[in-house]
């Protein structure tokens, strides 16, 4: 049976491999060896370190999204997600370099787009017709992966939250909510 | 379900009295629906708590030395009141002040307080400080974190009764029990309501094999329903929403308390604990002093606390190792 607690203690030591490492120049031994467990248990969950990197990206913006929906505020929802991308800098530094190998970017921006609607949603009371709202989202969304994205490379200052929201909510009047 | 009882009316006297029966450092006051240590120093400051029946062993277990002096009873979930507060406050103050350990819902607050201005205007010394662990929160109010007093109180009353032990004074109990309180963080969930006495219905709704998150000790809604499928799976959630409010870093140093919210088994408390550690454990949190039991419970509920302290104070470690015959500890 496939176990979240050993993946994560497997992608513990694949990210802290990355800090130093190349993502070519790891194996999955060394990811086994700094894990302490056997190597023939990494198989057992992935099927190499391309679909490990992809099931923490996933796994991450789960837990990161979609598991606080129906916990948190949209704007306490933007202010985990810098803070966790801060955290992680490095490796999603490299995880964003790298193209061609995994539909990232695609996937990343359909994330985005659930914390737009969530945005939208909550902060926003202005009406818009249906194709502009799927024009409204698309194009935050979009927007809103390429700061995370530029958040990661140039580690500049985490955005205003209030502007970004009042952005996405269409209303720049918005307080503090 | 069936429920043991005979006459409603003595239910909670039937309890009071056998636990004092079987544990002979605690005894009834004679009409309070109040539980005390028979023998506590006279120069020590004396701590009250207490609230609705239904938790139990709380607050009854957690009277001893070096823990409560006395624990105060009202009916099933509904706190002691203010009169018997007052009674309370008057029998166990010699002199000294009282200390007293308050769970942060609206009609315990309302009850302590009554009783306290009442016994401040007759000359007693009263500080207080309200537990308010609780980190889950309160459906369809833009996100509020609902702050009730949960499992974490408990540490509240061991850390405090301590220190109280040691001699601290009101104002020391004050200053360590407002920082205490804010230090702790409660979050769980439930696989089976509670279910009052001889009611017919639980109170509230959940199917077979579905979990409820961030739930209540009196019924309270949780924030989220999910088919079960592993306990690794429960406790990565109550993991994830710990380290939301905590936003802990590396080696932080936590205390760890599992509370059994009333009918889950030795042998899932012992899954489940793995398993958090195992999380917190990948996160880079080792805590430091860890217990699992029944501390807060809500009637037959099944269903699992987990409570993190976060240690600011060394003196607090010392404080949860140190000794005491409460029984539930």
């Amino acid at each position: 049976m496939s176990s979240i607690i050993t993946k994560k203690k497997i992608s513990r030591s694949f990210k802290a491999l990355l800090e130093t490492e190349s993502f070519d120049k790891i194996s999955i031994v060394d990811i086994m060896e700094k894990a302490s467990i056997r190597r023939q248990t990494f198989y057992n969950h992935f099927l190499d370190k391309y679909q490990l990197i992809d099931w923490i990206f996933q796994n991450d913006l789960k837990e990161q999204i979609t598991d606080n929906l129906d916990f948190i505020s949209g704007k306490q929802l933007l202010k985990e997600l810098f803070l966790y991308f801060e955290h992680h800098r490095y490796f999603y530094r490299q995880l964003f370099e790298m193209k061609g190998q995994n539909n990232f970017t695609s996937y990343f921006v359909e994330y985005c787009q659930i914390v737009v609607i969530k945005i939208i949603k909550e902060y926003s009371q202005r009406y818009m017709t249906p194709d502009f709202y799927t024009f409204h989202l698309n194009y935050h969304a979009h927007a809103l992966a390429d700061i995370f994205k530029l958040y990661v490379k140039h580690a500049t200052d985490m955005p205003n939250l209030d502007f970004l929201i009042a952005e996405i909510a269409q209303d720049i009047t918005l307080g503090d909510k | 379900m069936t429920f043991i009882i005979n006459d409603k009316r003595y239910m909670l006297s039937s309890y009071i009295h056998a636990g004092t029966a079987t544990y002979p450092h605690l005894s009834k006051h004679p009409t309070l629906p109040l539980v005390y240590q028979q023998q506590q120093d006279s120069k020590q400051i004396p701590i009250l708590s207490g609230g609705g029946s239904g938790h139990e062993p709380a607050h009854i277990g957690f009277v001893g030395q070096g823990m409560l002096t006395g624990a105060i009873f009202g009916p099933i979930f509904t706190p002691p009141h203010a009169a018997d507060i007052l009674e309370a406050i008057r029998f166990l103050d010699k002199g000294n002040g009282i200390f007293i350990i308050i769970k942060n819902f609206e009609a315990d607050v309302k009850q302590f307080r009554t009783a306290i201005e009442q016994a401040r205007k007759e000359g007693h010394h009263i500080k207080y400080v309200i537990s308010h662990d609780d980190i889950s929160i309160e459906p369809n109010t833009h996100f509020q974190i609902r702050g009730k007093g949960l499992a974490g109180t408990i540490l509240l009353h061991k850390i405090l009764g301590y220190f109280a032990q040691q001699g601290a004074t009101l104002d020391e109990l004050e200053t360590i029990g407002l920082e205490l309180a804010t230090r702790i963080a409660t979050i769980g969930f439930a696989t089976k309501s509670a279910t009052l006495p001889n009611a017919a219905l639980p109170l509230f709704e959940l199917e077979n094999h579905a979990i409820s998150y961030g739930i209540g000790i009196h019924g309270e809604e949780g924030y989220r329903t999910v088919a079960f499928q592993s306990s690794e799976l429960l406790a990565n959630e109550i993991v994830n929403k710990l380290k939301l409010h905590f936003h802990w870093r590396n080696k932080d140093d936590f205390v760890l308390l599992v509370n059994n919210l009333g009918t889950t088994t030795d042998l899932e408390m012992g899954i489940f604990l793995h398993d958090i550690l195992q999380l917190l454990d990948i996160e880079g949190i080792n805590p430091l002093f860890i217990k699992s039991g029944k501390y807060m419970t809500s009637l037959d509920m099944s269903g699992i606390s987990v409570t993190l302290c976060q240690l600011d104070d060394n003196r607090w470690l010392e404080a949860l190792q140190a000794k005491t015959d409460a029984f539930a500890w």
